[in-house]
């Protein structure tokens, strides 16, 4: 099968003052269509440079980056900000929720890019909230919401715009490990049911579990790879 | 429209800070909207005076009278199209202070010679047919209290009544719309000269001032000189103007208002630029994350300098129409205060464009660094 995405002998530098720190080297990766992945590996290992490259909000200093055989490192930058608009949906650690926003307006947010009309945007935007299970909460504000609440709004705006590919950075990185599963479990039930194809980094071994492949890096190189039980 | 809950959110993350920016920026607002009314006003008094009618008066001096034999000899004048009389027949009334003007005229020159004059037919044949009859501008019949058929007693500064009074009572026949633009007679109580000719002790068969419509607006300057000529010489030489010199002379007199209300207002605004100029890029600061997952979510770098300069132009806009509002309500006292009666001129679209170059320029430094943010960099905090 096609991979999904391709990353083919990318290398990562980064000027740091007057020098220059490579942070991947000659990296080579797969992700198959409906494939949910872990990157797990120490800190400075090079876990969200990759990420970062995989879903466009980096360049690589060479190689290549392929989604669904489109090298997005050839795109400009607006073309990129559209790519991503499209094809991506982004979870991070910290929720990074629009705090003025009420739940239903931070997941509408991507939908504001797109020609939908605000009844289409409107059932979008009630869909993805129903997903996650935060219907009754969608007046309410990031700062009226639980950090597992909050996560689950970001999901509902990662899915909304029904993305080929979920990049998700410590996306329990902040929670208790009760709702950290609850998180985990959405994100399967996404990869399973919905067939998305998820990339997460993680430190957290229980969390990279509920992947069905996990990767590790070490100083900017993929390691070997164990075999995990999804 | 849609980006507007995202924009308005945008301008309310901070509401004590928006409250603050929103009440410095109408303040600037509310001072130049007075100031912008005064010489937008004192501009349309010189746009509206009309350069087609000229002023005779005598030489000597605005109350210095005039034979009423001139006006033979003005209408024969080439190029003049209508003459009309006037006797200035103002007065304290009611109380001390307060000043009505009236003028005693003929009805037919004065209806020949004012075409913005807003009095019906009904109205100017009903002063003609009362003797002792007024036409009343509308906001002083409001201001009195007049109504038709009422008796008041006028008290001429100038005049005493034959009678042995100082009053002379005249006869409340119409009242017609007040025209503050029409500075002929728009805004005068309107009496026949014949009724207080005969009245006065002092001065019968004279007038204070001949008004001369001509045909040639253009030729105001030279057919000014002309009239001048005829009387050159004469027991009462005299001296003829138009209307729009007349209020050009009027301005003059106050110095270049223009210069100084643009100096105030531009005082004003160069201390403003700096201090909503800090207070965006402040805002803009604190926003570097939430702007970076708005990159990420596929905003363009031109999409994020629209939406910062959208969201700067939106607290301007706001806070300058809340601005101009209040100096709306603030003119009137303001003109009281400082012993002015200049109506006052448009100040909201010159206010909304300052409104937009002052967002546009304060708005310029958020909108170049949100456009220019690096994602990776602002997510990972550097």
């Amino acid at each position: 099968m096609e991979p999904l995405v391709s990353v083919r002998r990318a290398i990562k530098r980064y000027k740091r003052g007057s020098e220059s720190v490579e942070v991947l080297h000659n990296l080579d990766l797969d992700v198959a269509p409906g494939e949910f992945l872990a990157l797990m590996g120490p800190s400075g290992s090079g876990k969200t440079t990759l990420l970062n490259l995989i879903g466009g909000l980096d360049r690589p200093t060479e190689g290549q980056v392929l989604v669904a055989g489109e090298p997005i490192d050839d795109l400009s930058g607006g073309e990129l900000a559209k790519w991503r608009s499209r094809h991506v949906g982004f979870v991070f650690q910290f929720y990074n929720l629009m705090p003025t926003l009420s739940a239903e307006r931070n997941i509408e947010l991507p939908l504001l890019l797109t020609n939908l009309s605000r009844a289409q945007r409107k059932r979008s935007v009630a869909s993805a909230l129903e997903l996650v299970g935060l219907t009754d909460r969608r007046k309410h504000k990031p700062s009226e919401l639980s950090g597992g609440q909050q996560q689950r709004v970001a999901i509902a705006r990662a899915i909304v715009t029904d993305p080929t590919l979920l990049v998700c950075d410590e996306p329990t990185g902040d929670l208790d490990r009760e709702t950290a599963e609850e998180i985990l479990g959405l994100l399967q039930l996404l990869n399973r049911e919905q067939g998305k194809t998820i990339i997460m980094v993680t430190h957290d071994p229980k969390a990279a579990e509920f992947a069905s492949r996990v990767v590790h890096l070490d100083k900017g190189a993929l390691a070997a790879e164990p075999a995990v039980a999804a | 429209m849609k980006f507007l809950p995202l924009i308005w959110a945008g301008l309310w993350r901070r509401p004590g800070r928006t409250m603050l920016t929103l009440v410095s920026i109408a303040s600037a607002f509310v001072i130049f909207g007075v100031l912008q009314g005064f010489t937008s006003g004192l501009d349309r008094l010189v746009a509206n005076a009309q350069a087609d009618v000229l002023v005779t008066a005598s030489r000597v001096g605005p109350l210095d009278l005039m034979p009423l034999a001139d006006l033979a000899v003005l209408k024969r004048t080439p190029g003049v199209r209508a003459v009309a009389r006037i006797v200035f027949f103002g007065g304290p009334f009611r109380q001390p202070g307060a000043f009505l003007p009236a003028q005693a005229i003929d009805p037919d020159e004065a209806r020949a010679l004012d075409d913005q004059l807003r009095i019906a037919p009904a109205q100017w044949q009903a002063l003609k047919a009362t003797r002792s009859g007024a036409l009343v501008p509308a906001d002083a019949a409001k201001l009195y209290g007049f109504k038709v058929g009422d008796r008041i007693p006028l008290t001429p500064q100038f005049y005493a009544n034959k009678n042995g009074g100082k009053a002379f009572p005249v006869d409340v026949v119409g009242i017609y719309p007040s025209n503050p633009d029409d500075n002929v007679f728009g805004g005068v109580v309107l009496l026949n000269y014949d009724y207080i000719d005969q009245s006065r002790v002092s001065g019968p068969g004279t007038v204070n001032d001949y008004l001369v419509r001509i045909d040639d607006p253009l030729k105001s300057g030279t057919l000014a000189l002309a009239i001048d000529r005829q009387f050159a010489n004469s027991p009462h030489e005299t001296k003829t103007y138009s209307l729009r010199q007349l209020a050009l002379a009027s301005v003059a007199r106050l110095g270049d208002v223009g210069l100084a209300v643009r100096l105030i207002a531009g005082a004003v605004f160069f201390a403003l630029l700096f201090s909503v100029g800090s207070v965006m890029i402040q805002a803009g600061r604190e926003r570097i994350v939430e702007l970076a997952v708005l990159k990420t979510l596929g905003f363009g770098d031109a999409a994020l300098a629209a939406l910062t300069i959208a969201e700067a132009v939106l607290l301007c806009l706001a806070a300058a129409i809340a601005g101009l509002l209040i100096s709306t309500a603030l003119y009137p006292v303001v003109m009281k205060t400082i012993h002015f009666n200049v109506k006052a001129g448009p100040a909201l679209p010159a206010g909304l464009i300052v409104a937009v170059l002052l967002a546009l320029v304060t708005a310029t430094i958020p909108a170049w660094r949100a456009a220019r943010l690096s994602i990776v960099d602002a997510l990972a905090g550097r």
